[in-house]
């Protein structure tokens, strides 16, 4: 009997210390910080988790945007579906491949671009300045310009390419020019962003570890590979991981310039999510598209944080 | 090993009005160990850096055997440099560390282990090689940084405040290991610090550097005992050198300085000089250490704060209006509020012209 008196004593001492008094200044510390946060807590809560757990209820139902009181549950149809038809499969793929291509363009030319900011070269303003213009530009305007730019019969691009002899190219109607013109319109368009960050890894790197290895033999090009790149290897997979991201939910291009052809060359994720709930009225199954969508950039962000963790904190 | 030689360098920032170095002319010999010390902003580390190669000359010419170097990369000057803070690649082990430079050089394998176990050993690391710098304590990281100058077999080395982040045991403990180094390793030493027990325990010769120009330059004991300025009085030795304020005047007894109202026979050695000087003001410097307690005193003062510091107490007073402090035996200093008999030793004072702050 004296074993529950003990845990009855002992239980009765922690919500004794629990019942600690909370002091005025603790309340109003947390009054204050209620207040701060209140006006993003609830744009993040109405316009984030709200509208994710709808779209994930929404992905086991089965209804159209024009009578959304028709619903019907389906349970797992909707991603079995996208497992028995292509069009899921050839959307990702399309856009895996533009993911790869920005990234695998944008890393080295924007690293490239930062050694020139961080340098002591003339124009470097101009450059900035350059680079810079096109991030803070609006993707619309941007996908309208590219648009022009590669008209195929009075674009700027295709006039060059005649006068050189080259002669008009499709770029925006061919299967195998599509792609690669929206993952050199969008290059252009984030390579600004990319070089900021990386100059930001640059100018963050001590300047001793240059300087010890130019004293311990390295020439320019040695202390690059062997310091300069290594250490630089938290800011490249941040890099790497933000551009993945953005070309995984692009969606501009793929609307404004080819409308996702020719033949579903271009019908990024997004545009053919759109294209499912709006045109094709299979709300149910786009959301089930975008609840896979969100699983795989979730699946990339976390292995972000597990190498930032670990292999990288030096 | 190999001569370093500065010839007339000097060094002007581009934002900077005045001369960062100016006319600055060093030599030092094969094998010395010179330290270059001086305040915050004196040229100290420039100068070492400008050696280095990671500073441009902006006149001058640096030599390091009978190589012209001041034209030449870091990498062609044959030098190793221990950072302040050790600057060691992060991504790498420890042995990855100090091999890096021979890695570089092509040097072969077998080589280059040799040396890193080799180096290793000397400095006590040998179990650290497979770490990492993030995994090392600031000692550590230090021993690594000289292990990978050491490696390396340079014609000199450079040091720019290589203790500064350690903690004062530990600084104690690695200034001892340095000196031990240096004389087993003979190499030319080139060191820079603000500390002046650094300097005065690890030279062959002190540079003291003041405003971008060499105040003076000497053995440690020389600086401490024949200070050339007043300034080098007064940045070497700890506790610092008394200034009290004096003037020239003649006694029964010859040429004598007047102290507050006490009349003091000059030092002989300095009284033909200071003969000269009848009625002009003189600041004389007294090393706390130099007052001495005497049954006949010359001068009684009353003790603002006694500080015991184990084997001598250090008595702080007010005389000529200047706050003053003598380091005394424990035994005969006086408490707060006492009254202290004391007496200059004044064959060890200097003098120096107020007006020029220069030794008489």
């Amino acid at each position: 009997m004296s074993v529950p008196n003990i845990l009855t004593a002992a239980s009765a001492g922690t919500k004794a210390r629990a019942r600690k008094p909370v002091t005025r200044r603790q309340k109003r510390d947390w009054v204050f910080a209620a207040g701060f946060l209140a006006p993003f807590m609830i744009l993040l809560l109405v316009f984030q988790y709200v509208p994710l757990v709808v779209m994930a209820k929404n992905s086991v139902l089965d209804y159209s945007l024009l009578n959304p009181a028709v619903a019907k549950f389906v349970g797992l149809r909707n991603f079995t579906d996208m497992i028995e038809y292509e069009d899921a499969a050839v959307s990702f793929g399309v856009t895996f491949l533009f993911a790869l291509g920005v990234v695998v363009t944008v890393i080295p030319i924007a690293f490239l671009l930062a050694l020139f900011l961080n340098s002591k070269l003339p124009a470097r303003g101009l450059v900035r300045t350059m680079i810079m213009l096109p991030v803070v530009t609006s993707a619309v305007v941007v996908a309208t310009m590219w648009s022009f730019l590669l008209d195929p019969s009075n674009g700027l691009i295709n006039g060059v390419l005649n006068l050189i002899g080259v002669g008009n190219q499709p770029f925006l109607t061919s299967t195998g020019q599509a792609l690669p013109a929206l993952i050199v319109m969008t290059l252009w368009q984030q390579v600004g962003f990319g070089a900021i960050l990386f100059l930001a890894g640059l100018q963050g790197l001590p300047p001793e570890l240059t300087e010890a290895a130019r004293i311990d033999g390295a020439t320019k090009r040695q202390v690059l590979w062997n310091v300069t790149i290594p250490l630089l290897s938290r800011t490249t997979l941040f890099v790497v991981v933000i551009m993945t991201v953005f070309s995984l939910q692009a969606f501009a291009p793929a609307f404004l310039m080819t409308q996702g052809g020719p033949q579903e060359a271009t019908n990024l994720i997004v545009y053919h999510i759109y294209n499912t709930a709006f045109i094709m009225q299979q709300a149910g199954y786009a959301s089930a598209l975008s609840v896979v969508l969100l699983l795989v950039v979730l699946a990339i962000s976390t292995l972000q944080m597990a190498l930032l963790r670990s292999r990288w904190n030096y | 090993m190999a001569d370093v030689s500065l010839k007339h360098v000097g060094k002007t920032y581009e934002n900077a009005s005045a001369n960062t170095i100016e006319d600055l002319s060093l030599d030092i010999r094969s094998g010395e160990f010179v330290v270059l010390v001086g305040p915050s902003g004196c040229g100290k580390s420039t100068t070492l850096r400008m050696i280095a190669g990671l500073e441009e000359l902006s006149d001058g010419q640096i030599w390091i055997g009978d190589r012209r170097v001041d034209e030449l990369e870091p990498r062609e000057r044959d030098i190793a440099m221990v950072f302040q803070n050790y600057a060691l690649y992060p991504h790498m082990t420890v042995a990855q560390n100090m091999s890096f430079g021979l890695r570089l050089a092509g040097m072969e394998k077998v080589e280059i282990r040799r040396r890193v176990e080799a180096a290793a050993e000397v400095l006590d690391i040998g179990v650290l090689l497979d770490r990492r710098p993030r995994q090392l304590s600031g000692g550590q990281r230090q021993r690594v940084a000289m292990g990978r100058a050491m490696v390396r077999d340079p014609a000199v080395f450079l040091f720019d405040e290589p203790l500064s982040n350690l903690d004062a045991k530990l600084r104690g403990q690695m200034r001892a290991e340095i000196r031990r180094l240096h004389k087993r390793l003979k190499a030319t030493t080139i060191y820079v610090t603000h500390d002046q027990v650094e300097a005065m325990t690890l030279a062959d010769r002190v540079v003291v550097l003041h405003r971008g120009k060499i105040e003076q330059q000497g053995t440690p004991q020389e600086l401490y005992e024949r200070p050339a300025t007043r300034f080098v009085a007064g940045f070497i030795g700890s506790p610092t050198m008394n200034f009290l304020p004096a003037e020239v005047v003649m006694s029964d007894d010859g040429v004598a300085l007047k102290l507050d109202e006490a009349i003091l026979p000059a030092p002989a050695a300095k009284a033909e000089g200071l003969a000269k000087r009848l009625g002009q003001p003189v600041e004389i410097g007294v090393r706390p250490e130099h007052f001495v307690v005497d049954a006949a005193p010359a001068l009684t003062v009353t003790v603002d704060m006694a500080e015991l510091l184990g084997p001598t107490t250090l008595v702080h007073f007010t005389f000529a209006g200047v706050a003053c402090s003598a380091m005394l035996p424990p035994e005969h200093a006086s408490g707060e509020g006492e009254q202290q008999k004391l007496r200059i030793a004044f064959d060890r004072i200097s003098i120096f012209d107020p007006a020029t702050g220069r030794a008489l």
